[in-house]
């Protein structure tokens, strides 16, 4: 990019972490140092969106960083595992971490082998040196689907619906009862779920149980073509 | 984790808990918070684009005049791997032909990592602050990197003046005192905080002396002494009227002015009266353990005001290791004092970060460090008095 005068462009990772503000019950585990962490808090909160994620990082010092060391990330998982308020675990990775080279998803393989993992865990997307931020949110959100939808009986009203997507740096989507007002309206529906803006652990658990999916940002494209082929469950484009 | 007396090193310092909430800010923010204050200096941050953007956070004006604009060099990936030596110094001669005088350029994480050392030859002067948050644990090295050099950027083209400069936030009515009979005894006085030009601040390297009234502004008193001959007191770390008579006695031999010890001494007396009759009331009983948990007050030189007033601390949260910490330590130590040493970073086993036990708050804590010299005393032996109380 070069320099920048105005607003730089957001990374990819900062999708991913942002995406995620929406999701109670998860915990977004940033491996990386610490002030990325609180940033993405308070990005939310300037954009008027209430945090309903925990977001915590394993911070990073020299030593970790020349070594290579992952023992912070081992720690972190091992605290959250306890925490009960915690449903599930999306480790983030940072800049820092793809410059030395750490596997973050074989790092989080072979913590699945060693410590008793309870709840899902789950890595996330690169370190945001090649992707743009709009891939973030799209690698973020296939990635919360994959690791927590589950198979669950259809619900009765075969108008439900969940909404994919609607997640971007400024938080242009205000009045989120407006927004499911108004699909319902025009889908005709009932909203199950906002995924990623406003959901939780459980809401995403179940939501295959609702009948179709209504897209409404580019980002969930692929969830919502992931959830077809594997859940038979047909979607929506509604431009805002 | 070690003990105070072990410590010689940030890195040293643990966290209480092997997972942050949330986190602390990183030295970007505080150098930037600090120099979004002062016109008249221009800053690049180079990084990343989670630091470029969340940077304008801190400064969301980024052009302000010709000599006050705040941009950011986001790295490629190409340049994470090749380095950005040739990249950066483009960027600064291009602000340089747009007007900047004095720039400070901020080398976040990443070119830190990758070793970048960014240097700069060119007839304008460029500061290179590494502020890559794996180096520390909070945010305090940023104002010190910062005013540092600021102060390597001053010149002193004038003999030095009778002047004496207030440096720092407070919102104490004391200050006020002090000023008034200084400046009967010939001397102009100064206060100085936020929101000043670069020129104001280069006034303070031709004063009689600064009087530091916050931490943040430390290190810009110490670069000053040292590199000018500017003596400075220091009154943000003073919490018991024994120190407070300290600083009193160093401004009158500075200035060579008589009289400022009397002029105190009234109130002193009131003060430090109180302050002997609650020691003693204190040192009856047993001494009740206590976690400093606050990242506000000078931690080391409060831990022996607690001491003095009947409470000892076991775990300790240090900031930023240095000199001032240095300076203090020595004195716990000899109490027979040696807690534990921490980073702590949110509510955990040895106390919510930002308290001090049951005696003080974040608020509270806050709110004691605004004040200065006896009403910071009083404001402490309110706090004890209460406790006891309850």
């Amino acid at each position: 990019m070069g320099l920048v005068k105005g607003m730089p462009n957001p990374s990819s990772r900062m999708g991913i972490a942002l995406g995620y503000g929406g999701v109670q019950g998860l915990a977004v585990l940033e491996y990386g140092t610490m002030g990325h962490t609180l940033y993405q808090y308070k990005k939310l909160s300037v954009n008027g969106q209430k945090v309903r994620c925990n977001y915590y990082s394993t911070h990073l010092k020299e030593q970790d960083l020349v070594m290579g060391s992952t023992k912070r990330l081992e720690q972190g998982v091992r605290a959250l595992m306890l925490q009960p308020e915690v449903e599930a675990i999306a480790v983030v990775p940072s800049s820092l971490g793809e410059i030395i080279g750490v596997d973050l998803p074989g790092e989080i393989d072979l913590l699945k082998t060693i410590l008793e993992i309870e709840k899902p865990l789950f890595a996330v997307g690169k370190g945001g040196l090649q992707h743009t931020f709009e891939e973030g949110l799209e690698m973020g959100l296939i990635t919360l689907i994959q690791h927590l939808v589950q198979p669950c009986e259809k619900d009765k009203d075969i108008n439900r619906f969940n909404v994919l997507g609607g997640c971007d740096f400024n938080g242009k989507v205000q009045n989120l009862e407006n927004l499911k007002g108004r699909l319902e309206e025009e889908v005709k529906g009932n909203c199950h779920s906002l995924i990623p803006l406003h959901t939780s652990v459980q809401e995403l658990k179940t939501c295959t149980g609702a009948s179709f999916n209504v897209v409404i940002g580019q980002e969930g494209i692929l969830a919502a073509e992931w959830l077809k082929k594997t859940f038979n469950m047909p979607y929506t484009y509604v431009q805002l | 984790m070690p003990n105070l007396s072990a410590v010689s090193h940030n890195h040293q310092l643990q966290f209480s808990e092997p997972v942050v909430p949330m986190g602390c800010h990183c030295p970007m923010h505080t150098a930037l918070a600090m120099l979004r204050k002062i016109r008249g200096v221009s800053s690049l941050v180079v990084g990343m684009p989670e630091c470029g953007c969340y940077s304008r956070l801190v400064i969301d004006e980024t052009f302000q005049d010709d000599q006050t604009k705040h941009y950011t060099y986001i790295l490629s990936s190409k340049e994470v791997i090749f380095g950005c030596a040739d990249g950066v110094t483009s960027a600064i001669d291009q602000m340089a032909d747009e007007g900047t005088e004095r720039l400070i350029v901020l080398k976040t994480c990443t070119p830190a990592l990758i070793g970048e050392t960014l240097d700069y030859e060119g007839p304008m002067p460029v500061a290179v602050l590494d502020v890559a948050h794996f180096k520390t644990n909070g945010y305090m090295s940023g104002f010190n990197l910062l005013l540092e050099a600021l102060s390597q950027f001053m010149e002193r083209k004038q003999s030095p003046k009778r002047i004496v400069n207030f440096i720092g936030d407070t919102s104490c009515y004391e200050v006020d005192l002090w000023i008034g009979f200084i400046e009967t005894h010939g001397y102009h006085c100064n206060k100085i905080s936020g929101n000043i030009h670069y020129n104001t601040l280069e006034m303070l390297s031709h004063g009689a002396l600064n009087i530091c009234l916050s931490y943040e502004w430390h290190s810009l008193c110490v670069g000053l002494d040292r590199r000018m001959n500017v003596p400075f007191v220091n009154l943000f770390d003073c919490y018991e009227p024994s120190q407070y008579q300290k600083c009193v006695k160093n401004v009158e031999t500075v200035l060579q002015i008589d009289g400022f010890v009397l002029f105190v001494q009234e109130s002193f007396d009131g003060v430090n009266a109180r302050w002997q009759s609650l020691v003693e009331r204190t040192s009856k009983g047993k001494r009740k353990n206590i976690n400093l948990a606050n990242q506000d007050v000078q931690a080391i030189a409060f831990a022996i005001a607690l001491y003095h007033l009947g409470y000892e601390v076991k775990h300790i949260h240090i900031e930023q290791w240095d000199e001032v910490c240095l300076k203090w330590r020595p004195e716990l130590l000899a109490l027979g004092l040696d807690p534990m040493a921490h980073y702590m970073t949110s509510e955990g086993p040895f106390g919510v970060r930002g308290c001090v036990g049951e005696l003080l708050n974040r608020d509270h804590c806050l709110e004691l460090q605004s004040l200065i010299g006896l009403e910071r005393i009083e404001y402490l032996m309110n706090a004890v008095e209460k406790t006891e109380a309850i």
